[in-house]
């Protein structure tokens, strides 16, 4: 029970905050044109830019092909992400969420694993952790992929990895070279962030 | 049901309950703003009052208001200084017949903004029945933050009224 509450601790402890900089606040007039009704007063919103630092992890489960013996797989781990993003619309406009609507970045983590998969001789291969670095781009705030390089920190052996997240959905492939072998996992990630905001 | 147990069901209850409440009004972006401090300026046959009606990264829009009699009150020049930097007006117009007139002035404010300047001043040179005047008035680039509140609507425009609404009260007589 102490694991459930500490779990649902961590939960909790994944804020989605955010702070503004006063960079580039004024909005959008056109000081030529006489305004005519009051609502011409207001200036046009000009979007705003963003770099959000995101912290938290990822968990799931899936299939590990090796050379001799496919088996189940779980994985898991910390993530780190950063992110540079700009939206047409600022996010005291767009109500609940705080993220720019497009997004360039990096992910970095490491991913613990447990598989029953074994390689020749009927060795296990590629029990990680694996360390890995993703380029990272992120679509309409909940949507993005991931491409990148995941180094086996056990054996030295590395491979390439792709993301793709669908809200808090995620699913990743790691094909780990010299007989690591493939892991194909489908999981969550649970990640609390904090935006840096300024004007267009 | 254990109190552990209950303990972790409200905590559960608890954490979905948080995950998506929104706030109850939607507030909307607020943006910088001069001001005119001290609005209304003794002309000599009228008083006339300035307002900021535009302001924003491409510069800024002042509506001036006489009151009281219309006399001959002529613009002669009307141009705004921001630290280093004076700009005239676009055009200037006549009175129309609300009593009004209308100043742009066009100029990188966004610079002004992040350069921290905060205070500046609309110069106007006016004549009325023979006499030549230069007025002053004083303006600041004011905000009150990111989230204006949508309660709040925007302030009429000058000349809608009977009078112009101040952003602070007019000079009394015993006022130097």
């Amino acid at each position: 029970m102490r694991s459930v509450t500490a779990a649902l601790g961590c939960v909790l402890v994944l804020g989605c905050t955010h702070s503004d900089h006063p960079t580039n606040a004024p909005g959008h007039v056109d000081p030529e044109i006489r305004p005519l009704v009051p609502e011409d007063r207001i200036p046009r919103d000009p979007g705003e830019q963003a770099v959000v630092l995101a912290y938290g992890g990822t968990g799931g489960g899936g299939v590990h092909v090796a050379s001799a013996e496919n088996g189940a797989v779980l994985a898991g781990g910390p993530e780190l992400s950063a992110f540079y993003g700009r939206s047409a619309t600022s996010h005291q406009e767009r109500g609940l969420f705080t993220t720019p609507a497009t997004a360039f970045g990096a992910n970095v983590g490491a991913t613990f694993l447990t598989s029953r998969a074994r390689g020749e001789a009927g060795m296990p291969v590629g029990l990680g952790p694996q360390i890995y670095g993703e380029a990272a781009m992120r679509i309409e705030s909940f949507e993005g992929f991931g491409l990148g390089w995941a180094v086996d920190a056990a054996d030295g052996r590395s491979g390439p990895q792709a993301t793709i997240n669908i809200g808090p959905l995620m699913v990743r492939a790691t094909h780990v070279l010299d007989g690591g072998g493939t892991f194909l996992v489908l999981g969550l990630v649970l990640k609390g962030q904090h935006a840096f905001f300024w004007s267009r | 049901m254990s109190t552990t147990l209950r303990e972790c069901a409200l905590l559960a209850l608890a954490a979905l309950a948080s995950i998506a409440t929104s706030s109850p009004t939607q507030p909307h972006r607020g943006y910088p703003s001069w001001r005119v401090e001290r609005p209304r300026i003794d002309a000599g046959c009228t008083s006339l009052s300035a307002e900021v009606v535009l302001s924003g990264k491409e510069g800024l829009g002042v509506v001036l208001l006489r009151e009281g009699a219309s006399c001959d009150l002529r613009i002669e020049r009307a141009r705004v200084r921001i630290g280093a930097l004076t700009k005239d007006a676009i055009a200037i117009e006549d009175w129309d017949e609300k009593q009004t007139t209308y100043l742009g002035f066009a100029f990188d404010n966004e610079r002004t903004w992040n350069e921290g300047v905060r205070t500046g001043a609309l110069e106007l040179v006016v004549s009325a029945e023979g006499a030549r005047r230069e007025l002053a008035y004083p303006m600041v680039h004011a905000w009150d933050g990111w989230h204006a509140p949508t309660y709040e609507p925007p302030r009429p425009l000058p000349g809608a009224g009977s009078a112009m609404p101040l952003a602070v009260p007019p000079p009394t007589e015993s006022e130097p």
